[in-house]
């Protein structure tokens, strides 16, 4: 019964997206009618969707690569986010150390500093990892942070008179009271991680959808260049749905009890 | 059980108690009454240890309060049930025992004993977000007792209940009372609440800007168990009208 209800919803609510697309769609060949907009400015809808079926597995591929490169930048970032969170916390001294480090991390723009990468780790898959990583772990590491440090006073206390040791007030007590804010940072860093891996992409690249936009803009292809946003944000709708089912799912009895 | 000797405790810049000096055995109940912010859950704070730093000497079980807390020999009752809210109440109720690894057979028998005894065993596959105020104190006060410890803290446990709910808590630990000997100190501003229940009753006041001081000792000889009716009791008003002036 229970199933059967969520999958009910889970129907209307996909129905409901599926309407929104489409009624996205249709405004959008409508302004291009109204407007004699030309197609090499904002292609229609229709060309975009004849380049992504003329050519499947082109965009397939480069979509690949590029969920590839987001997808091991978002763990990377996420497990490096999580445990420096802890090291803040819990570091004294190193925590003090670690903080100007990590704030002036994402002070530089991560263009700039693409070329870099470049350079250091070569033009395969690694830079983008790293940007992605880079973009990614700073607010994991923060909603770490803050979580562990808005433990419940009440449940600290309850901790210290049952006589749990400081390992165990950690794991039992202050962790998952930190998991609401490390899920929502993880929901935050499902977009990041892939505007990271596209970044890299775009520096220096020869697969990917970044390169795919690259190589579409020289030639003014702009109905492949919107081909390539639309199947990114698939890949990242598709992510942050991969988060929501984490965080609804598996972690439902932290996240959702008040 | 339990030596307060010459106990006095500051927060940076604002001396919050001072001079406190007593004596609780086992198998009494005393309690401390004055007006808030006066620091009557501090001074609990202190027993228990979670607050370090005073001068002065306290013993729980003749142990240090840190030391007793590490060893289980302080339960707390807190003013909000302080239920853990991702766990069921009946892994609420074991939480204490799990953590020291009691053996498995040995702790699950303690835990249906604390949750008969506080009468919540049929909510026990519960989350506390699902239970009411009432049951949630009968929870926490499960929880308090699972592992028997040598001294009950009770911070104004019962604010918020009805007055139905109130009584049959109190019927219920005045009988676990009767059973034990563990010692139990209650705070409360309700004054009928602490003198129907406790044995002596000590008075926090302070100058205006000073410490908080024992100013009155009020000892409660009555009969137990108190039921409703003691409220009405002569040797009860009489308590209750001594300890009021010292409120003043």
């Amino acid at each position: 019964m229970c199933t059967r209800f969520m999958f009910a919803r889970f129907g209307r609510r996909l129905a409901a997206a599926l309407c929104y697309v489409l009624a996205l769609g249709l405004c959008w060949q409508l302004l291009i009618t109204i407007f004699h907009i030309p197609q090499y400015v904002v292609p229609t809808p229709a060309s975009v969707a004849t380049s992504i079926f003329h050519l499947p597995l082109y965009y397939a591929a480069h979509a690949l690569v590029t969920a590839e490169e987001a997808g091991l930048g978002i763990i990377f970032g996420l497990v490096a986010g999580f445990f420096i969170g802890i090291v803040l916390r819990y570091g004294g001294w190193l925590g003090r150390l670690l903080n100007p480090l990590i704030v002036s991390s994402q002070v530089f723009p991560k263009e700039a500093l693409a070329p870099l990468f470049l350079i250091y780790f070569g033009f395969g898959i690694l830079p983008k990892v790293v940007i992605s990583a880079l973009i990614c772990f700073f607010p994991v590491a923060i909603n770490t942070f803050e979580g562990l440090k808005a433990t419940p006073e009440q449940y600290l206390r309850l901790f210290h008179v049952i006589g749990a040791s400081p390992w165990q007030k950690f794991w039992q007590c202050s962790l998952p009271s930190a998991i609401r804010y490390v899920s929502a940072s993880v929901r935050v860093c499902a977009v990041l991680g892939l505007i990271g891996a596209v970044v890299g992409e775009f520096v220096g690249a020869s697969a990917g959808l970044g390169y795919v936009i690259r190589s579409a803009t020289s030639d003014i292809g702009t109905e492949r260049v919107y081909a390539a946003l639309l199947l990114l944000g698939l890949i990242g709708a598709s992510f942050y749905g991969i988060t929501l089912f984490i965080d609804r799912i598996l972690l439902k009895r932290f996240t959702q009890i008040t | 059980m339990l030596l307060l000797d010459t106990v006095s405790f500051a927060f940076p810049g604002r001396p919050v108690l001072a001079d406190i000096s007593l004596q609780c055995k086992a198998g009494e109940t005393i309690g401390f009454v004055g007006k808030s912010g006066i620091g009557k859950t501090t001074l609990l704070n202190l027993i228990s240890g979670y607050l370090p730093g005073f001068s002065g000497r306290i013993l729980v079980g003749g142990a240090e309060p840190s030391e007793a807390a590490r060893l289980q020999q302080i339960g707390f009752i807190f003013q909000t049930p302080t239920l853990v809210p991702w766990l069921t109440v009946r892994q609420n109720v074991s939480l204490p025992l799990r953590l020291h690894s009691q053996p498995h057979g040995e702790a699950e028998a303690r835990v249906d004993a604390a949750l008969r005894s506080a009468r919540i065993l049929h909510a026990e596959t519960l989350l506390p977000h699902q239970l009411s105020g009432g049951m949630q104190t009968r929870a926490a006060i499960a929880r308090s007792i699972v592992y028997d410890p040598q001294i009950l803290l009770m911070d104004e446990p019962f604010t918020g209940l009805d007055d139905v709910i109130k009584e049959q808590i109190f019927t219920e630990l005045q009988t676990r009372w009767l059973e034990s000997d563990t010692a139990n100190v209650l705070v409360s501003h309700e004054l009928s609440e602490v003198i129907r229940l406790c044995d002596r009753v000590y008075v926090l006041r302070t100058d205006e800007h000073g410490p908080s001081r024992i100013v009155h000792c009020e000892p409660v000889n009555l009969k137990r168990p108190r039921g409703i009716d003691v409220l009405e009791a002569p040797a009860f008003l009489a308590a209750r009208r001594r300890v009021w002036q010292y409120l003043q």
